[in-house]
């Protein structure tokens, strides 16, 4: 796991690329929460987003959730395979199993989100 | 909406309460648009919320993930009213049932993982249940298109051979009856009846979970989509329908508030929902065509 990665508190993580673009996941303590995930739906490339605001949803045996963007800006590239292998959420949240690329439209967001630590406390300090 | 004054608004809650509704029937949009509120309600008061339900009429509600074009093709059940549920699963076609709604704060403990809400709320029918002397349990794992038990540790269906309907699958704590020595319907190979089955939406500020108690056969539909309700399963006949089956769900309603450590606050009315919980947006939402038809 990056150590610049951080995490919003509806559990999706953040690690900044080069180019100035973000990539978005869910974290692995969301997937085993989950547990046994049948479908997923993406968001699509080009919408403008506002940081909370609804950007997919995922469901699992039991439950629907919805995959929330931590940061505002541009829908630039998603895991389009994602839907079809969704085990790769489990096997890898933080490298294959990525959603999405955003381009930040403000940068101060990212900083506000939680590091590691502090998402760490929020999960009560189980495996993530 | 239009409604009473809801005086429940305006009273004191503790976090550590449970408030419940008995709503009349109503549609199947208002139906959601109500429990969709109910879980903004939920996050703003800071209480598990319950709100009990039955449907003015027939109408199959498909979980949020499935296509509408498989609601379509189901040659018998055309002409009848389509919703969109904001929770997952398969499909159910209401008539027949209680929709017991509960709504959780997203900090309460019981909105950990889904399989915790699942298991207090469903644990507390069984026992209910068994008090009543019926040998209800819950279900130990899915059921496939030919009706076997997969094995709940093999990970997750292929969603090509998910069933639609909604009581011909089976997740790990269904409630479930021992099953007859013959089939009931065409698709009556396994060996149990479901009668509650659940599935939830997970929003920022509450878990909303809807179950759906099967209090009888449907007898509005074909048969080959009706599946066996308590009243068949256990009778005498007509002893599980309402308004009989109001005993069996206040006794559940003590048991959930013992499960979730909180004590029952029973509103007298109507679920009102507050200004700012979304209602009218939502209403409008479920009654459109484009959001029935979005999958």
């Amino acid at each position: 796991m990056a150590a610049d990665m951080k995490f919003a508190k509806t559990h999706e993580w953040v690690r900044p690329e080069s180019g100035g673009v973000v990539t978005v996941g869910i974290s692995a303590y969301a997937v085993e929460a989950l547990t046994d995930l049948v479908f997923m739906q993406l968001p699509a490339v080009g919408r403008q987003v506002k940081a909370g605001e609804s950007i997919g949803e995922i469901e699992s045996v039991k439950a629907v959730s919805d995959i929330y963007a931590p940061v505002s800006g541009e829908i630039v590239e998603v895991n389009a395979s994602l839907p079809d292998r969704l085990e790769t959420l489990g096997k890898d949240p933080y490298g294959d199993g990525w959603i999405a690329k955003i381009r930040p439209s403000d940068a101060t967001e990212i900083e506000r989100l939680l590091d590691r630590t502090a998402y760490d406390s929020l999960v009560g300090g189980r495996p993530h | 909406m239009a409604g009473p004054i809801d005086a429940l608004r305006v009273m004191p809650v503790s976090p550590q309460t449970i408030q419940a509704w008995w709503d009349p029937p109503a549609d199947g949009p208002t139906n959601m648009a109500l429990d969709e509120s109910l879980a903004a309600e939920a996050a703003r008061r800071a209480a598990v919320l319950v709100r009990i339900s039955t449907w003015s009429h027939p109408t199959l509600s498909l979980g949020a993930f499935q296509a509408v074009a498989d609601a379509r093709a189901c040659a018998g059940l055309e002409g009848l009213p389509v919703v969109r549920r904001p929770s997952g699963g398969g499909a159910i076609i209401h008539g027949s049932d209680l929709t017991l709604c509960v709504a959780v704060p997203r900090d309460h403990p019981s909105a950990g993982a889904p399989q915790i809400l699942y298991d207090v709320v469903h644990g507390a029918l069984v026992d209910e249940l068994r008090s009543r002397g019926v040998p209800a349990s819950l279900s130990a794992g899915r059921v496939g298109p030919a009706g076997d038990l997969a094995d709940p540790g093999a990970g997750p269906v292929p969603r090509s051979i998910d069933p639609f309907l909604c009581f011909d699958r089976r997740a790990v704590g269904d409630v479930v009856l021992p099953g007859q020595a013959e089939p009931i319907n065409a698709e009556g190979t396994r060996g149990d009846r479901k009668i509650l089955g659940s599935a939830q939406r997970r929003l920022r500020g509450a878990v909303l979970q809807h179950g759906t108690l099967l209090l009888g056969a449907n007898r509005s539909i074909p048969p080959r989509f009706s599946h066996p309700g308590l009243d068949d399963l256990v009778g005498p006949a007509g002893a599980w329908r309402l308004p009989q089956a109001e005993g069996l769900v206040r006794g559940w309603l003590a048991r959930l508030s013992v499960g979730l450590a909180a004590p029952l606050v029973e509103a007298g009315g109507r679920f009102t929902p507050g200004p700012d919980s979304g209602f009218e947006e939502a209403l409008k939402r479920f009654r459109q065509e484009s959001w029935t038809a979005r999958r």
